[in-house]
């Protein structure tokens, strides 16, 4: 980031690279709609490029973009929920994965875990994929979002609990090799 | 047997570990706390659980569309970046330039004064000639920075007349300057046979001569401005005047404290406001007289007011690029920087739609705005392909590529759609003119 502030051409590709895909995947899960998430995936983008010159090296690149994609994700919501269309079908979410075993897994277990993120409030669902998508850390995701630390860590909590159980209730076996980070 | 199970830890410390943010000494405990506890074990494997379940499931991968004009615009920024960096160095040295041509012109006067000030007593000692010879070359310095500046720094020369009128007497403020004075002391002492010519100028006739006749006294100037830049020879300089015991050598100390003004001054001042325009005045600029680094040095001890208003004007003239140059490399706060940071780009984009343009285009953007909210399917996409063409012709590059490719998402195979992508590509693509790529 720091090269493309200074004019570094070969930075920006670069950035896109590293980070584009988590950041669609991010916006994915919010929004649970493929062509809401596209635009707001390139919304987030020119931000970045737009905004370039505001960010300073001692911030975390990825806290910020993903602050960026994150507050774009709350506007979007809103302005979905103003525009008073009828509610719009998102489209089914294509199964990609390239390993046979793990694309037979992910294509039982996908739509479940999908309807379970989308089930959760939206301040839990926030929190739950700003952790565990994003990497971002409670202390950074409270500062995001304004809430207080505490108040991020049991939107957290109840977010794993509304996801365990839903799983659970689907029948769905978390796949071995689960461990504590 | 094992130890009695401790009360159990909280639940934001179980999840804390779970996600590797315990501190090291915490989670040791916390580790051997759960290794012993069924009920605390049971909530950590079921933080894992989930996380297991949701890392099995592959992310999507991004999509292609928009890529390509993502990138050019990309590419675009960080050429108007580069080029905006250097008019910021060119901006920021021309702007020392004339910070320091203001103090510069301000200080000679100083010099006089304390020149008539000193000599006002009728019997001076002996070793005092030497000091007082000097005195008088402090006006052939200004005018000769004035003289250098005078064509390309009308707002320095309007500060120089307001502050010192060409044979008025000098303002007290330089009197204050003492510390400056020493620099052409420090001349002196290095070159005795200056001390002749000086001496000469000490005459009253002489001086209103020099102050009549500014031009009369740069060439010599020039020599001497680039002589005190060798801080290394002035110290040398400054022990023999000290030798012969004239008030050179009682200006010891604080001269040798100047005497490192050629570099260790701006080292010092790099950290402050002032230490950026220095920095940028520091790289070689042909107009900015040397001498001008001991003229930006802080005044020590106490200075009068006047003094301090120089300094001011300097600041002034400098601030607008210091201030740029700052923002360019800020240093802010680690722990808030990143939500500063994401504060602005999280604002509406209407905030960043700053392209000029007609008003009767702006105000019917504004009106397409507000009709998009509600419409639906074809009035839709008519709507976003016009806002894509105003948007285009208003040079509101971002918009013009993010809307533009709204229409080619949502209305894909139709001419709008088409079209669209024709001028979000070529929007893209195109540089302002007089940039590089």
């Amino acid at each position: 980031m720091r090269r493309f502030q200074r004019g570094d051409a070969r930075a920006f590709p670069e950035l896109v690279r590293r980070h584009r895909a988590a950041v669609f995947a991010f916006v994915l899960r919010w929004t649970q709609d493929r062509a809401r998430a596209e635009d707001i995936l390139q919304e987030t983008w020119l931000k970045v490029v737009r905004a370039s010159s505001d960010w300073s090296p001692r911030a975390r690149f990825t806290t910020w973009l993903y602050t960026i994609a994150r507050n774009a994700c709350v506007d979007g919501a809103r302005r979905e929920r103003a525009r008073a269309t009828e509610p719009l079908v998102a489209e089914p979410v294509s199964t990609e994965a390239h390993d046979p075993e793990r694309a037979a897994a992910a294509s039982e277990l996908r739509p479940v875990l999908e309807a379970a993120i989308a089930a959760l409030p939206e301040a839990q669902r926030e929190v739950f994929l700003l952790r565990e998508m994003a990497g971002i850390p409670f202390h950074e995701i409270a500062r995001m979002t304004g809430a207080p630390e505490p108040t991020v860590k049991s939107r957290m909590r109840y977010a794993l609990e509304a996801l365990r159980n839903r799983l659970t209730a689907a029948g769905v076996d978390a796949p071995a090799g689960g461990q504590v980070a | 047997m094992r130890p009695p199970v401790p009360t159990h830890p909280d639940d934001d410390r179980l999840l804390e570990l779970a996600y590797g943010e315990a501190p090291a000494s915490e989670a040791r405990s916390l580790r051997q706390h759960v290794d012993g506890c069924a009920r605390c074990r049971k909530v950590l494997e079921g933080i894992a659980e989930v996380r297991s379940a949701f890392k099995s499931v592959p992310a999507e991968p991004a999509p292609e569309r928009g890529l390509e004009s993502l990138l050019a615009y990309g590419e675009q920024a960080a050429a108007r970046a580069r080029s905006r960096r250097g008019g910021l160095r060119i901006l920021a040295l021309l702007s020392a330039a004339t910070a320091f041509a203001v103090v510069w012109l301000v200080v000679p006067a100083s010099h006089r004064q304390v020149d008539g000030l000193a000599r006002t007593p009728a019997n001076e000692p002996a070793e005092t000639a030497l000091a007082e010879a000097e005195v008088p070359r402090a006006p052939a310095q200004g005018d000769r920075a004035r003289d250098e500046f005078d064509d390309r720094k009308s707002e320095a020369k309007d500060t120089e007349k307001k502050t010192r009128p060409v044979g008025a007497p000098a303002a007290p403020m330089a009197k204050a300057e003492g510390h400056r004075e020493e620099q052409p002391q420090r001349r002196l002492a290095a070159e005795p046979s200056k001390q002749k010519e000086l001496a000469k100028l000490d005459a009253p006739a002489e001086r209103a001569k020099v102050a009549e006749a500014p031009a009369a006294g740069a060439p010599a100037d020039a020599e001497a401005a680039g002589r005190s830049a060798a801080a290394g020879d002035l110290s040398g300089a400054l022990g023999k005047a000290s030798a012969s015991g004239g008030k050179v050598g009682a200006a010891g100390p604080s001269a040798s404290g100047a005497g490192s003004l050629s570099s260790e001054s701006f080292a010092m001042k790099k950290g402050n406001t002032e230490g950026r325009v220095d920095e940028k005045a520091h790289a070689p600029a042909p107009s900015s007289p040397p001498a001008s680094v001991a003229v930006a040095t802080p005044p020590p001890g106490a200075r009068g007011a006047d003094a301090r208003a120089a300094q001011q004007a300097a600041k002034i003239a400098a601030a607008p690029v210091a201030d740029a140059v700052m923002a360019e490399d800020k240093d802010v706060g680690a722990s808030d920087t990143a939500v500063r940071n994401a504060a602005k780009p999280a604002l509406p984009m209407q905030s960043m739609r700053v392209g000029g343009g007609a008003p009767e285009k702006q105000a019917r953007l504004a009106e397409i705005r507000r009709q998009l909210e509600t419409a639906k399917a074809d009035q839709r996409k008519a709507l976003l392909a016009e806002k894509c063409e105003l948007e285009a012709s208003l040079q509101l590059g971002p918009d013009a590529v993010l809307t533009c490719s709204m229409v080619t998402r949502e209305f894909p195979g139709t001419p709008e759609a088409k079209r669209a992508g024709d001028l979000a590509r070529g929007f893209s693509v195109q540089l302002p003119a007089g940039e590089s790529r």
